[in-house]
């Protein structure tokens, strides 16, 4: 059964669609305002005439390479191509201000690389055990696990805590902007009819990282303000350093990302917030991080190719999407008269091995585009200012105009472009903005939800997530980690002032 | 030099002035040919979906773009312009012009978006020209529950108010509606839990024994039904499902509650009667396809095609019924 299901992955067709999904993927997530899903939406009816296992190859390869893709960017001209490539931009543009961005590029794509490849492993290992665990996280624990990933605004602090927590609670605050979904009252609207579906996270982040920057960056000549030198580095030493010297850290970054990535309705974002946080809580020199560690890079960028494979297993194991991207390759799949879940192996295991298989083709394709890509990538950075800044604006602009197609998104997204130039020019980190703004949809609504069930067992609040054994262990965790940032802050304030 | 670029430049001027002029010519001509009903389709027809590809609408409207096409014999485009709740899309064909060239895929949003000011759209703004599918609500519980039936299930909420959890949609979507139609067609007080996300991500919580049951369409919680997880304890359909024989409706169990979304298509409320004749016989041949009924089927969906009269009936009825219940929230 194996062998001839291989045969059938090692064909021309397969081979040619997952390597041109994947292209594709990188292509739209290096792109500011694009990312993965919207691609994966854009290219969805071309594969309604394809053959089920290639159309789930093709759009598995859109997602592997959608999660490396904005790393590029972000490396590069500090640009995260998607919020997924948030935390990579911390470690690796002050990389590249050292001269070091082959080595960057190296530590992302290898990092995506095996990251990518622990997800699909447990893909195809785990999937019913893991998507059991995934149901015991019920709105307490959903609540609980946002939290825990909005600590990681601890190390992001800057200069000054409080900043980072005022920016924080400032994401937390403009989330909320819009029609409430568990009362359907408007909040903040002021009447404003385009304000009604709220701000999109991904509209303010690329304001915020994309707009701010280009405005940032004009009268610069070029994008990273030094002569352009790289030092070389060889592949092997980078994989070398991921696998065996940091090994613990690489395997902790890819749980984390891969778990994230199985609850369903939690993105990305939160993932590689949560890894990165982890990273630099557990790293002997916290203070290196945000001023060009490796390490940084690694948990960021192996966290958000685990995601996919953890995406997938709630999918094939129960037909519940673990994120936007699995839920379009559930619709393609429906077109062919295959519901997903458990009857994608009862009825047609072939496609569901396939497909298993072709993913780990769409991560080598990956790798070798991201290694033999380097060099080309990096010729971005000799590109005059003057002609990068309009082209990222035009395609920011595009960017945020199809993620819903609103034009009140794009004044949105520029706004918080212009604010949050004041907001740094001011020395407010504009990062933890994001945190907030990514986890408080999650937080909020569970919080909610949580007081609603507490009410019905007649518990008051506390006593109702203490009694839950799950979420009295997030409880603990999140104590744990409020802790262990509060001790750590005096040495981060030495550091990371850019 | 400098003379060569000017010369290069006017040429391609005049050459782009040329093709807009011949352009132009063609769409006199094309509009001309298509202002008479009887030669409709004299051009390729567009379907509008208000939602993003790959959704059940999308699905529903591409199976119907290709046997409207069989049956006009022209082609059917499926256009996705997603956003806002559905206002996007419906505001486009809304503006677009009345010829029969712009269709508009409809579904129970239409009904949503006045009460919840979303946008000003209403359904009298649309020429209806049929009805294809129904998406009908189901009582769901997990296989674990103490609850066997629909019966069951009531009598408990009956003697405690407000103690059994139900996952819905978000407020003021068809889901939540839909609950709050059950909870006064039956005279019971369940205590709602909105999940954003729409009715699938009720089924969620509901997996994880969370919530006791969850309210939402038959065709989301199907995986969770094959998988031997979930139990339907009753459809919100007047007969039983075709594709689901041995789940019993609401009403066989002594609880008197029809009620589902609808999947319709509109042109702009202006639109000459002759065309929209037209376009709702092709309809009526469009659903009769083995692939959509296939599709329909498997995605827990009843055909329900309803011709024009029906489908503006139905949906004024449904949208009073949603008028009433939304202007009593708290907005």
């Amino acid at each position: 059964m194996t062998l001839e299901l291989l045969q059938r992955v090692f064909v021309l067709d397969v081979l040619a669609l997952a390597t041109l999904g994947t292209l594709l993927g990188i292509i739209f997530a290096a792109i500011p305002g694009l990312n993965a899903a919207i691609a994966m939406t854009l290219f969805l009816p071309v594969t309604y005439g394809m053959r089920p296992e290639l159309a789930l190859s093709f759009l598995g390869g859109v997602y592997m390479g959608g999660m490396y893709g904005g790393s590029i960017t972000a490396i590069l001209i500090n640009v995260p191509g998607c919020v997924e490539a948030t935390c990579t931009a911390y470690d690796g543009y002050p990389m590249t201000l050292q001269g070091r961005s082959r080595e960057a590029l190296y530590y992302s794509i290898f990092a995506s690389t095996f990251g990518g490849f622990f997800g699909i492993l447990a893909l195809v290992l785990f999937t019913p055990p893991l998507a059991s665990v995934a149901l015991k996280f019920g709105p307490p624990e959903m609540m609980l696990l946002g939290m825990c990933g909005l600590t990681i605004i601890g190390c992001l602090s800057g200069n000054n805590v409080w900043k980072a927590v005022f920016m924080a609670a400032l994401g937390l605050f403009l989330a909320t902007v819009g029609t409430d979904m568990s009362s359907s009252v408007r909040r903040f609207t002021f009447g404003n009819r385009a304000l009604t579906a709220g701000l999109s996270p991904l509209v303010v982040a690329l304001g915020i990282f994309c707009f701010a920057e280009m405005f940032r960056d004009i009268g610069m000549r070029k994008a990273a303000t030094f002569e352009y030198k790289d030092t070389p580095i060889k592949p092997s030493t980078v994989i070398y350093d991921i696998l065996v010297t940091k090994t613990y850290l690489f395997c902790k970054s890819s749980l984390l990302g891969l778990f994230i990535g199985i609850l369903p309705g939690i993105g990305g974002g939160t993932a590689v917030f949560t890894a990165y946080g982890e990273a630099k809580r557990s790293s002997k020199h916290p203070e290196t991080f945000g001023a060009g560690n490796p390490e940084g890079i690694i948990a960021a960028e192996s966290a958000n190719n685990a995601v996919v494979g953890g995406a997938l297993i709630p999918m094939l194991a129960i037909g519940i999407p673990g994120s936007p991207g699995v839920a379009i390759m559930g619709a393609a799949l429906t077109t062919h008269g295959i519901i997903c879940g458990p009857d994608l192996f009862t009825k047609r295991p072939d496609v569901a091995y396939i497909f298993m298989y072709a993913m780990f083709l769409t991560i080598v394709g990956m790798a070798l585009m991201g290694i033999f890509g380097i060099k080309w990538f990096s010729y971005i950075l000799k590109i005059d200012m003057y002609y990068l800044i309009p082209i990222v604006t035009a395609f920011a602009i595009f960017g945020a105009y199809s993620i819903n197609n609103m034009v009140s998104d794009v004044l949105v997204a520029a706004i918080s472009g212009t604010v949050a130039i004041v907001l740094m020019k001011l020395e407010f980190p504009v990062s933890p903005l994001i945190v907030g703004f990514v986890l408080s949809n999650l937080i909020e609504q569970n919080l909610r939800r949580t007081i609603q069930m507490a009410g019905i067992k007649q518990m008051n609040f506390i006593s109702y997530l203490l009694q839950r054994p799950l979420s009295l262990i997030l409880v603990v965790a999140l104590i744990g980690l409020i802790t262990l940032f509060t001790f750590m802050n005096p040495n981060t304030k030495k550091k990371l002032q850019d | 030099m400098k003379t060569n670029i000017t010369k290069f430049h006017l040429k391609l001027l005049v050459a782009i002035m040329v093709m807009a002029l011949a352009l132009g010519v063609c769409g006199i001509v094309s509009v001309a040919v298509a202002d008479e009903a009887s030669d409709f389709p004299g051009r390729e027809v567009t379907i509008i979906v208000p939602y993003d590809a790959g959704g059940s609408s999308d699905m529903i409207s591409r199976f119907i773009a290709s046997g409207l096409g069989k049956a006009l014999n022209c082609t059917v485009l499926v256009v996705n312009k997603p956003g806002g709740a559905g206002s996007v899309g419906m505001t486009f064909v809304r503006q677009s012009k009345a010829d029969g060239y712009t269709i508009c895929y409809i579904s129970t949003d239409i009904m949503t978006q006045k009460v919840m000011n979303i946008s000003d759209i209403v359904p009298e703004d649309f020429a209806f020209i049929g009805q294809v599918a129904e998406v009908p609500g189901a009582l769901t519980v997990h296989v674990d529950s103490p609850f066997k039936t629909a019966t069951e299930f009531i009598d408990y909420a009956k003697k405690n108010p407000g103690k059994l959890t139900v996952a819905v949609g978000a407020v003021g979507g068809a889901w939540h509606t839909t609950a709050t139609v059950l909870e006064e067609g039956a005279g019971v007080k369940l205590n709602k839990v909105s999940f954003s996300g729409g009715g699938a991500a009720a089924v969620t919580p509901l997996m994880g024994k969370h919530v006791d049951a969850a309210v939402n369409g038959a065709g989301e919680v199907l995986s969770g039904v094959n998988a031997g997880s979930l139990k339907i304890l009753g459809v919100m359909t007047e007969e039983r499902m075709p594709s689901l024989p041995d789940v019993p409706t609401l009403k066989e169990q002594g609880v008197n509650v029809v009620f589902g979304g609808s999947g319709a298509y509109a042109l702009p409320k202006d639109a000459p009667q002759p065309i929209v004749d037209k376009l709702s016989a092709a309809l009526s041949k469009a659903v009769e396809s083995d692939e959509f009924k296939d599709f329909i089927t498997q995605r827990g969906m009843i055909i329900r095609y309803r011709n024009t009269a029906d489908t503006k009936k139905a949906i004024a009825e449904q949208n009073e019924v949603f008028f009433n219940i939304l202007s009593k929230i708290d907005k």
